[in-house]
């Protein structure tokens, strides 16, 4: 029965995925629940509860108000609470005593850049309107204010996806507003035409990208952004904006300045569509997580971005085709041996950007040889249901503990010859047969802070993190 | 049911405050219900932890994603993931009404994977089943019907019932003392629930409900011990027939206001006397709480007889001797003389510590004490330097102590950990807020203010996590719930601790992000 689980974690839920995707943007996220959620999120699924502030609070909400729709209460709460911050902030930003360091950014008035209302099942299951809610507490507090679709039964996916996307769309005015010089140095988005910044789009400036889907959901370890950044940098590219690990609000709201998206997760994969569909920006899905991949990857994004040459009206058309690159070039990646067969489990985009790494081989240091050593297959078992470019037929969704053993079954019956290998979370290998290898590769989604010393730089210059 | 205060008695435009001197403020609810905020200290039990007590138990819970994410990694962190198993209702099911279905045949599919048979399930069922109205007695017919072998203990992870009905632990506490074989007598010799009758005198007292494990050197013991009476604790249970045979107790006693509910009901079952004793900090109080021991005690050996306990007794020289030689080993016992002689040896452990801590600033929070302001009347009484009690509301039982403060001890802060702006907690215990500093520097009664200037030369003492984490220092006893501690004895300990954190600082940040202090944490 795919709905019990003897032993298997439930991954990070969409409620947590809404709360990390947004912590550090100075908004203020409340989460429409009795309890629980706020605290599940803090101790599990999120590392920078103890350091880093943001205004991440739940409702409290009762029996009582719930069955008699008591959302006067709800409204109330949130135009006092984002009052309250707004003046204690104020106070300590003229002070000047706040550490800038240990707070998200916001407004100069102290006001939360916007706030973001979350759902949970009670509100869910009793159809409270939060759209009209939002539109009550926008207007009594003059801060944007939006619904993130949510009810507390979906995957951290859904959640960071759905934020993501309410936050773009929210927010879409003031991108636009903020198009133009970025540092001293001019960059338009390809659609603007305006013929007096046409010869600044056409300068030889880096190409600038946004990052799209990193969360410490996915990508744990401290380090892990600032590494892939100085991987970009080297390559001769800027990064614009990360959607949303070491950013702020600033930073997202200068996003239509970027040439391209690079979608490091399933997680951004609809912002990135978004933002095609709005600002005809191309993406290119893939994690460099190996020189190798990195190369590959950094090609197809210069493929991606409509070159001087073209001029902007051939670029609007190649992005209208979408077939002038390969959304996730590393698929094409194969491995003739089937020797050995490591699985990956997890999310679709990180996952099958290890397989990739892992088919290719290892790809020695200082040279350009496409051939690498030690090349074998690989496969992703994800475990979220979302049709994701990233996953190749051979790969595997799988839904709950049952699917998961009966898959696993499956790959070792059908190749009795090949060692297999499993790379996941530490928390599956209780399913996982003995007679299997298993390497840990843990990440916040699943086992949350237990293996927290352990997750992995994934773009740190040094070996791979599966070997 | 606990009694709470009225929460309509803030309006909704009233702005927050997330502290007040006590002075300023009317016995009640001090801090109103809005948003919520949760500080990064969860050294606190949660149902799981709790859940965990009975031996040879299986936790399976009902729920969605978001809200099983937090009781299963709990177990994980514990070390014990292969004690808790989830049913994972899917939208659909939950919306087209079949959320009976689902929990019956996925409680049943778990039970039948699992590798070795549980004797009891504690089955949790959540806010939904509430809201929707399944038929619970439906689903564990069924799931008693299937599996006859197994003892299904009902629990609830339904926390949209706390404000405004019984808490989901009061729920679990009850539940689980129910699970305890009925014994309808005691001291003349049990007869179980089916007649059968043992011959033997029975002289055992049963702790139940509560987190942490009574010391042997706690007054309670000892006094029960000086009585003859043995003291059954299931910290100390292997097996849940162990377990359930706790029933056979003649008397039952909690420290813990959450178990009292279904102590009660316990009790009234087996028609046997309970004793609710919360660790209190005040002579007076500890001395009432043990009279009632006593006074319990004596009315099992001697039913028939009309005991009555009041002062004319000692004034006439009827010491309160437990039970007479044929029931406690022979030993004499003088309450009065017991009483003095802790009273005696507490004091001296308070000079002790004072000797040491001097007037250095004093914080102390709920998770520490579960009746915090009887505990900072004591410190303070004793000259301590207690400037402020993190709590999020102050229970009925509290009003005298909050009385007596509020007249003796005006400046006293009260403060909130749940509060919106106690987001912005350790900034303001730093004293980066003006207005905070400022009633600190009020609230001190030391010459020099100095200490409170600068918060890395101010040196705060906490007692407990959340007042460590909120004061923001790594001097700190690390305590919850009295660590177990009653009584006399309790203080002295408390004193010993005092000194030694004093003296010795703490990891807080490792320590109060762990979760269920005592229990096995597995955090790499």
């Amino acid at each position: 029965m795919r709905e019990s689980y003897t032993i298997l974690p439930v991954p990070a839920g969409d409620v947590s995925g809404i709360a990390s995707a947004l912590y550090e943007l100075g908004g203020m996220v409340v989460i429409h629940d009795p309890s629980g959620c706020n605290s599940t999120y803090n101790t599990h699924d999120e590392l920078r509860w103890y350091d880093k502030e943001s205004d991440i609070f739940i409702s409290g909400l009762n029996m009582r108000d719930a069955v008699l729709g008591n959302d006067r209460k709800f409204i109330s709460d949130i135009v006092e609470a984002a009052e309250t911050l707004s003046k204690e902030r104020a106070v300590e930003e003229t002070a000047s005593k706040t550490d800038a360091g240990s707070q998200a950014k916001r407004s100069d008035s102290g006001r939360p850049n916007f706030i973001a209302i979350c759902n949970s099942p009670v509100p869910y299951l009793n159809g409270t309107d939060f759209t009209g809610i939002c539109k009550i507490v926008e207007k009594e507090t003059g801060i944007p204010t939006f619904y993130v679709k949510s009810n507390g039964m979906h995957d951290y996916i859904t959640g960071v996806q759905e934020a993501y996307v309410a936050l773009a769309q929210k927010m879409l005015g003031e991108m636009l507003k903020a198009i133009g010089p970025v540092d001293g140095n001019p960059k338009l988005p390809p659609y603007v035409t305006d013929e007096e910044n046409e010869s600044t789009n056409k300068c030889e400036d880096p190409i600038r990208i946004n990052i799209l889907g990193a969360t410490p959901l996915d990508y744990g370890h401290k380090d892990s952004i600032s590494s892939l950044k100085k991987l970009l940098n080297a390559d001769g590219f800027e990064v614009n904006s990360v959607w949303s690990l070491d950013t702020d609000f600033e930073e997202i709201i200068r996003t239509p300045n970027a040439d391209v998206n690079l979608v490091i997760s399933s997680a951004g994969i609809p912002l990135a569509e978004f933002l095609k569909e709005k600002l005809l920006t191309p993406y290119i899905i893939g994690a460099p997580v190996t020189a190798r991949l990195n190369e590959i990857l950094c090609e197809n994004i210069r493929n991606a971005v409509p070159s001087e040459s073209d001029g902007i009206e051939a670029s609007h058309e190649d992005l209208k085709t979408e077939e002038s690159y390969n959304k996730f070039p590393f698929s094409e990646i194969k491995s003739a041996s089937k020797e050995k067969i490591s699985i990956i489990m997890g999310e679709s985009v990180l996952s099958a950007s290890i397989a990739a790494g892992i088919r290719a081989g290892q790809l020695e240091e200082n040279t350009s040889d496409a051939a690498g050593t030690n090349a074998h297959d690989a496969i992703v078992f994800c475990p979220y249901p979302y049709k994701s470019p990233a996953m190749r037929d051979e790969d595997i969704y799988f839904d709950g503990e049952e699917e998961l053993i009966s898959a696993l079954d499956k790959v070792i019956s059908e190749n009795p010859e090949s060692e297999i290998e499993v790379i996941a979370d530490p928390l599956y290998r209780p399913v996982i047969p003995s007679n299997v290898k298993f390497m840990e590769l843990p990440t916040l989604a699943i086992s949350g802070r237990m293996y927290r010393s352990k997750f992995a730089d994934y773009f740190a210059e040094r070996g791979h993190v599966w070997e | 049911m606990l009694k709470r205060f009225d929460a309509g008695k803030y309006s909704y435009h009233e702005p927050s405050k997330n502290w007040m001197k006590i002075g300023d403020t009317e016995f009640g609810q001090i801090f109103p219900w809005r948003l919520e905020y949760n500080c990064p200290v969860h050294e606190n039990w949660n149902i799981v932890h709790t859940g965990m007590l009975i031996p040879e138990s299986h936790q399976i819970y009902v729920c969605s994603d978001n809200c099983l994410r937090g009781v299963i990694l709990t177990a994980d962190e514990m070390d014990a993931a292969d004690r808790i198993s989830s049913v994972m209702p899917t939208e659909n099911e939950v919306v087209t009404g079949k959320l009976e279905e689902v929990t019956i045949d996925g409680v049943t599919d778990v039970i039948e994977r699992l590798p070795k048979r549980p004797k009891a399930v504690e089955l949790f069922l959540v806010c939904m089943h509430h809201l929707i109205g399944v038929d619970e007695r439906y689903i564990y017919d069924s799931l008693k019907k299937r599996f006859p072998d197994i003892a299904f203990i009902p629990c609830y992870m339904d926390p949209i019932m706390q404000k405004v009905s019984l808490t989901p632990e009061q729920k679990q506490r009850k539940s689980m003392m129910l699970q305890l074989k009925s014994y309808v007598s005691s001291i003349a010799g049990n007869v179980d629930e089916s007649g059968n009758s043992e011959s033997s005198v029975n002289m055992k007292a049963a702790i139940l409900g509560d987190n942490l494990r009574l010391p042997e050197s706690s007054d309670i013991s000892r006094m029960l011990a000086y009585a003859g009476y043995k003291i059954e604790q299931v910290q100390d249970k292997k097996t849940f027939e162990e377990y359930q045979s706790m029933g056979e107790s003649s008397l039952f006693i909690t420290r813990s206001a959450l178990s009292v509910y279904g102590l009660k009901a316990l009790a009234e079952r087996d028609g046997k006397p309970y004793l609710y004793m919360p660790p209190v900090a005040v002579d007076s109080e500890i001395e009432d709480e043990l009279k009632g021991l006593v006074e319990a005690v004596k009315n099992i050996a001697f039913p028939d007889e009309s005991y009555v306990n009041n002062d004319n007794d000692h004034a006439a020289g009827n010491n309160n001797t437990i039970a007479n030689d044929t029931k406690n080993n022979g030993s004499n016992f003088d309450f009065q003389q017991f009483i003095d002689k802790e009273k005696l040896l507490t004091k001296s452990a308070f000079s002790k510590a004072i000797l040491v801590i001097g007037d250095t600033e004093i914080t102390l929070d709920y998770l520490c004490f579960p009746r915090p302001l009887s505990f900072a009347r004591r410190l303070l009484s004793e000259g301590f330097h207690v400037t402020t009690v993190f709590l999020d509301g102050v229970s009925l039982e509290e009003k005298e102590d909050f009385e007596f403060l509020k007249e003796n001890y005006p400046d006293l802060i009260l403060h909130s950990t749940n509060q919106v702006l106690d987001r912005h907690l350790p900034a303001t215990a730093k004293c980066e807020n003006s207005e905070y500093e400022g009633d600190l520097k009020k609230n001190s009664t030391s010459d020099s203010d100095s200490n409170l200037q600068n918060p890395e030369e101010r040196k705060v003492l906490a007692l407990g996590p959340k007042a460590a984490f909120s004061s923001q220092t790594d001097y700190f006893v690390n305590w919850i719930e009295n660590d177990g501690n009653f009584g006399f004895d309790g203080l002295r300990k408390l004193c010993d601790e005092m000194i030694k954190s004093f003296e010795t600082p703490k990891n807080r940040r490792d320590l109060v992000q762990r979760k269920g202090l005592h229990n096995p944490s597995i955090l790499y």
